[in-house]
């Protein structure tokens, strides 16, 4: 077989997706940070990550304008390089102080946040012990350290426990990996009883927080702060790219060993530095996030009347209340009909087919942010219900 | 080996049909065309019920039962 001869399979499953690909849509206009043009129709933006409505935030963008004409389009260059200004520093100083702990670090984008973190974490001979439900950046992640790989079963604390006394000494040289809350479900991880199990072993904790951060815990930290592990959790990484409505990655720990991963994390070496523009908007949205904590409280009455309107369908929903929603559809096709139909009607959520989706199911991800309103998830569920009679 | 190979095939079961004709040297992907996840979650109902761990890379040659059979005793040999 050719080389290229590979991408014959490609073109199949892509084509087989019909004629309006949920890869392709393509967002001719926005019109507010919940509101777009879509296919020449207003559409309710119900499937991005947007959690505080950041991206277009007026401060965050005027500071990313300023930074923009001061420093120009890029730095040309790695952090470890001539890639770092005062600016990348005083993020990672902001960051520090917004978690309380001694250091932060500051990567291009989440992805390489999470690669540069474990791989600089784990190496051969070590082990990674990743929830079941992990994102894809986190099984890259472990990859690249090229450490032992094992997975255990979703949220399940004693399966976790299991599997660490079966690697025995290996063990203490493990990383367990898990998310604050799961980007498809919606659910959050147990993270204490998590937190509890992994230092017994003696085992280090990394908890991704970039669906998180900004919108659970009292201070807007993340599931880490609602779980009350602040003080005693490893390491935590999470994304600009979500509820700050930047780009880039961050982590950020009570260990002073943080502080020596930029020289040994290839990720973080090897790739030019966040834009000036990009952090100087992060920073704004950080400052934003700490000053207003009534964002973050309307986001969680949002997510009371998502869970509410859901209820009503007879859907079932997550115990705690969060942005993320998800409707299991009973096959590939009625899924890719409801998306299809929901688009039609003026809605944008997000599709999750197999062999990407928890349990091999087809779904709906619905998402909302602060930036909605109640009449906006009103209507996202009564369009719902339109295609799910 | 044999008791091995049965014991998987009687947990696989309960992820996926398994044809008449599938036997422990079939296809694990082409034949029964488990997506990546099923086979993540065949493989952590094998440690589970062998009390073992089976890191990643040892499945990275691993297309049958058979072979899965293989690691799984010599992980059960070497502890």
């Amino acid at each position: 077989m050719a080389l290229l001869d590979k991408f014959t399979d490609v073109a199949r499953t892509r084509d087989g997706l019909g004629d309006i690909d949920p890869t392709r849509v393509v967002v001719d206009r926005l019109l507010s940070a919940t509101r777009a043009m879509i296919n020449g129709r207003e559409t309710l933006l119900a499937g991005t990550n947007n959690y505080l409505g950041m991206t277009m935030e007026p401060e965050s963008i005027m500071a990313g304008q300023a930074a923009l004409a001061a420093a120009g389009t890029g730095t040309t260059g790695s952090r470890m390089a001539n890639g770092t200004h005062a600016t990348h520093r005083a993020l990672e100083a902001e960051l520090a102080d917004f978690y309380g702990y001694p250091y932060a670090m500051v990567f291009t984008t989440g992805y390489g946040a999470n690669l540069g973190v474990m791989s600089a974490l784990t190496g051969p001979g070590d082990a990674v012990m990743l929830d079941a439900h992990a994102h894809a950046s986190l099984h890259d992640g472990a990859r690249l350290s090229k450490a032992d790989i094992y997975s255990f079963r979703h949220n399940d604390v004693d399966n976790l426990n299991q599997r660490l006394r079966r690697l025995g000494e290996q063990a203490s040289r493990t990383l367990v990996v898990v998310e604050g809350l799961y980007s498809v479900t919606g659910d959050l991880a147990p993270l204490a009883a998590i937190n509890e199990v992994t230092a017994a072993h003696g085992a280090i904790l990394l908890v991704d927080e970039a669906h998180s951060i900004g919108v659970l815990g009292a201070g807007g930290r993340g599931v880490v702060e609602s779980a009350g592990i602040l003080d005693t959790v490893d390491f935590i990484v999470g994304t600009f790219s979500k509820a700050f409505g930047t780009t880039g990655g961050f982590c950020v720990s009570r260990h002073a060993e943080l502080a020596l991963f930029p020289y040994c994390s290839r990720p973080y070496m090897f790739t030019a530095s966040p834009s000036p523009a990009t952090v100087a908007s992060t920073r704004a949205a950080l400052k934003i996030m700490r000053e207003r904590p009534e964002q973050r409280h309307h986001l969680q009455s949002l997510c009371h009347r998502l869970n509410a309107g859901l209820k009503q369908l007879g859907l079932p929903v997550n115990d705690v209340p969060t942005p993320v929603a998800c409707v299991a559809l009973p096959d590939r096709e009625r899924a890719l009909q409801a998306w299809k139909t929901l688009l039609a009607d003026g809605v944008y959520v997000n599709i999750m087919l197999p062999p990407a989706t928890p349990g091999n199911t087809s779904l709906l991800r619905l998402s909302i942010g602060a930036a909605h309103t109640e009449a906006d998830v009103d209507e996202l569920i009564r369009k719902l219900a339109g295609v799910l009679d | 080996m044999k008791d091995t190979e049965q014991q998987l095939k009687d947990l696989l079961e309960h992820i996926t049909p398994i044809p008449p004709d599938f036997d422990g040297n079939s296809d694990l992907i082409e034949d029964l065309a488990l997506e990546s996840i099923q086979v993540m979650e065949f493989v952590m109902e094998a440690e589970d019920h062998f009390d073992i761990a089976i890191a990643q890379d040892k499945l990275a040659d691993v297309r049958t039962l058979s072979a899965l059979a293989a690691v799984i005793e010599d992980l059960r040999g070497a502890a």
